[in-house]
């Protein structure tokens, strides 16, 4: 049976900085990255890479930190294959959604969450569910 | 931390998938699997009570940056559709068309 708890699951780069830097009205992603350590996490190479582009010095050492203590942590690593990125272009997504949709089917993840509401919503048949943080954390309670 | 800590046992019921990975490892570090799991739990510990200190450090960081750059603090909508430029700019320049 599919369960957030033992499959795979993929945060997305908002949950983090809204997490680190507690951001009013999202209090959800700081219970869930507080959780962290109940989930089989995956670090897509794209979010890793606007970890490192968008977050300062000691918000990237608080995320990583965070990592150190999920269930199971994987850090993509290899090519993107660009048929995956055309693959979602094709259906719709924008580069950037098109590119981490990849890395997350490539990896096998089956959970990604995020607090972009806009996410792919034009994609009906994803490999992935798309949750909030406040659903994921209703998820592990179950 | 003395040189000769007092050793306390303990009796433990863990998943074999653990056990198993205690076991990779310590056979990879030539460990014995007590000497691993021993590691493994410090180093578990020393993340947890650093963990607060680095969220408020994060936070001094995040406010100190605001007050130096003059920048406001965005609200979540806003630092979730900064976000979503950033994305496209990040697989732009990972995967230039």
């Amino acid at each position: 049976m599919s369960s957030i708890r033992t499959d795979l699951s993929a945060l997305d780069t908002n949950i983090y900085l809204l997490a680190t830097r507690r951001v009013a009205g999202f209090e959800s992603t700081s219970k869930l990255l507080s959780r962290i350590n109940e989930l089989r996490v995956v670090l897509p190479t794209q979010v890793l890479s606007e970890i490192n582009n968008e977050a300062l010095p000691f918000e990237q050492r608080t995320i990583f930190a965070h990592f150190k203590r999920a269930k199971d942590f994987i850090q993509g690593i290899g090519e993107t294959k660009r048929d995956l990125i055309a693959h979602y272009k094709a259906r719709g997504a924008k580069k950037g959604d098109a590119v981490i949709c990849a890395q997350l089917h490539a990896a096998g993840v089956k959970w990604f969450v995020s607090e972009n509401r806009h996410f792919l919503t034009e994609i009906s048949d994803l490999p992935f569910t798309v949750l909030t943080a406040a659903e994921a954390l209703s998820l592990l309670e179950e | 931390m003395p040189a000769v800590e007092d050793k306390v046992s303990i009796t433990l019921d863990l998943p074999k998938s653990v056990v198993d990975g205690v076991r990779r490892y310590a056979d990879r570090a030539r460990h014995s699997v007590e000497a691993e799991a021993e590691q493994m739990l410090r180093h578990a510990i020393t993340v947890r009570d650093e963990l607060p200190d680095l969220m408020e450090q994060a936070q001094r960081e995040y406010d100190e940056y605001r007050s130096r750059t003059g920048k406001s603090r965005p609200t979540g909508d806003e630092l979730i559709e900064q976000l979503r430029r950033v994305r496209e700019q990040v697989a732009d320049e990972l995967y230039p068309d």
